[in-house]
């Protein structure tokens, strides 16, 4: 299951890591929102976002190749928009402007996925209000996508084995995907009702749901930190 | 002594019509080791998905423990039967072999302390203990299967469903699994093509047919009359 190996890097042990996945959320979206409404965007706004996302990136501890990997998948699409900003408007301050402010949105979305579970950020996202129901098909498309993932790789595989991949196939390639995938997910869907799943992921771990200062630092410190910038910096 | 599991006059088709089951009648008795034997679509693993309510009869009777076979029994017969598929990595699906031991145990809503307790026990139980904190994904088809035996062991069943349990398993490590359900105490169901290892872990069988049990017996007597041992006479 591949899945499981991208879960592996938010399985560390750093303290942003041990933090509550609710603290996280409400700080990466208050960062988030503090980064939206920010009017003008010039470089000390970059600077000042930028060093923050730099910090969260060196208290969670995370790999660099990693961390520039998972950015670079992003940034052609943001620097495609960039660019034809640049062109269509002439105005090369306003196309680094949603170059930098896109960057360090991912930046920060990155660490809180990079820090945090899945399943945890999901549970997460639920303790905060978002509805049940939405959050459970988040689960569920998070756990089925890499099933389809899962069986497209052994389809290729086997197309291999066999001579390789032709296009004229393609439709009813994705057909048998589409109906393998089915039948898998089907069967581990009984496997997780046949222990007794009721809609919600369970959490091990004894510190989730846990609300502790170091929690309340991140949230509310995030939270003052940015509306003083703001109120006295315009940042 | 009452059965564990009664199945009387058990019927199903599934939605493309195919009648699967067709009048099954069986008892199984706490702690005895039960092995299915028959042809691919004879209605095995049919049968055993009916056990925890994956799938419900059309007609006839199923109680386990004591429970009919209904919607508001559903949780408590989940508790009672541990399901190990037919692939174990459709049922591995956490992310570390711990927390995957531990999935039934906090559906159960026992604390996160607790279910981690039983988990940790139950994987000593298969020898995995010292893979709690790998992902499933790295590990050998046999150690998968103890996980997911592990998995359903810690939810503490009366009853264990194995559906072909030796698939894809080398001989030693069929053989390491015959072992193990060897100690566990529980009721066993087992569905097998595998005539050596449904005489190492059964104390009697039965012979699915086009959807109905047609024999019962000792292992033995079942693998002689149905010509089930994998000799090249047969």
């Amino acid at each position: 299951m591949r899945h499981l190996e991208s879960d592996q890097w938010s399985r560390g042990g750093s303290a942003l890591h041990r933090c509550d996945a609710r603290a996280k959320l409400a700080a990466v979206l208050t960062v988030l929102a503090f980064v939206g409404t920010a009017r003008p965007w010039h470089w000390p706004q970059g600077v000042f976002y930028g060093s923050l996302a730099l910090a969260a990136l060196l208290a969670a501890q995370l790999s660099w190749a990693g961390f520039l990997r998972r950015l670079s998948v992003v940034l052609p699409v943001t620097a495609t928009f960039a660019l034809l900003t640049w062109l269509s408007t002439g105005d090369a301050g306003r196309a680094g402007a949603l170059l930098s402010r896109s960057l360090v949105s991912v930046a920060f979305a990155i660490v809180l996925i990079a820090t945090t579970p899945a399943h945890a950020l999901l549970t997460g996202a639920e303790r905060l209000g978002a509805p049940r129901m939405l959050v459970a098909v988040a689960q569920m498309v998070h756990r089925y996508l890499f099933v389809l993932i899962d069986q497209a790789l052994r389809m290729r595989q086997a197309a291999r084995s066999r001579g390789g991949f032709r296009w004229s196939a393609a439709a009813g390639a994705a057909a048998a995907l589409l109906l393998s995938s089915e039948q898998r997910a089907t069967r581990i869907h009984q496997a997780m009702l046949a222990r007794g799943f009721t809609g919600t992921w369970p959490e091990l771990s004894a510190a989730a749901g846990r609300w502790n200062v170091f929690d309340s630092a991140l949230a509310g410190g995030t939270a003052l930190t940015l509306l003083l910038a703001r109120l006295l910096w315009r940042l | 002594m009452a059965a564990l599991v009664e199945a009387h006059g058990l019927a199903y088709r599934y939605p493309d019509g195919t009648e699967a089951l067709r009048g099954i009648d069986l008892a199984v008795s706490a702690g005895e080791s039960l092995i299915l034997f028959g042809a691919n679509g004879a209605g095995k693993s049919t049968f055993l998905l009916h056990l925890n309510g994956l799938l419900r009869a059309a007609r006839g009777t199923l109680t386990v423990d004591g429970l009919p076979m209904k919607t508001a029994n559903l949780a408590a017969i989940r508790q009672r039967v541990g399901f190990v598929f037919q692939d174990a990595d459709d049922q591995l699906f956490m992310p570390t072999v711990l927390e995957d031991a531990a999935f039934g145990l906090l559906n159960q809503g026992l604390e996160p302390s607790e279910a981690r307790r039983h988990a940790e026990a139950a994987l000593a139980q298969v020898d995995m203990l010292h893979a709690a904190g790998r992902a499933p994904y790295h590990l050998s088809g046999g150690e998968k299967r103890r996980v997911a035996l592990a998995g359903v062991l810690a939810m503490q069943p009366k009853l264990l469903v194995l559906d072909e349990p030796t698939t894809s398993l080398d001989p030693p490590a069929q053989h390491k699994l015959a072992e193990l359900l060897g100690r566990l105490p529980q009721a066993k169901l087992i569905s097998t093509h595998d005539a050596a290892f449904g005489q190492a872990t059964g104390s009697r069988a039965v012979f699915f047919e086009r959807g109905k049990i047609v024999g019962g017996g000792t292992v033995e007597e079942i693998v002689r009359r149905y010509g089930w041992a994998a000799s090249p006479e047969r």
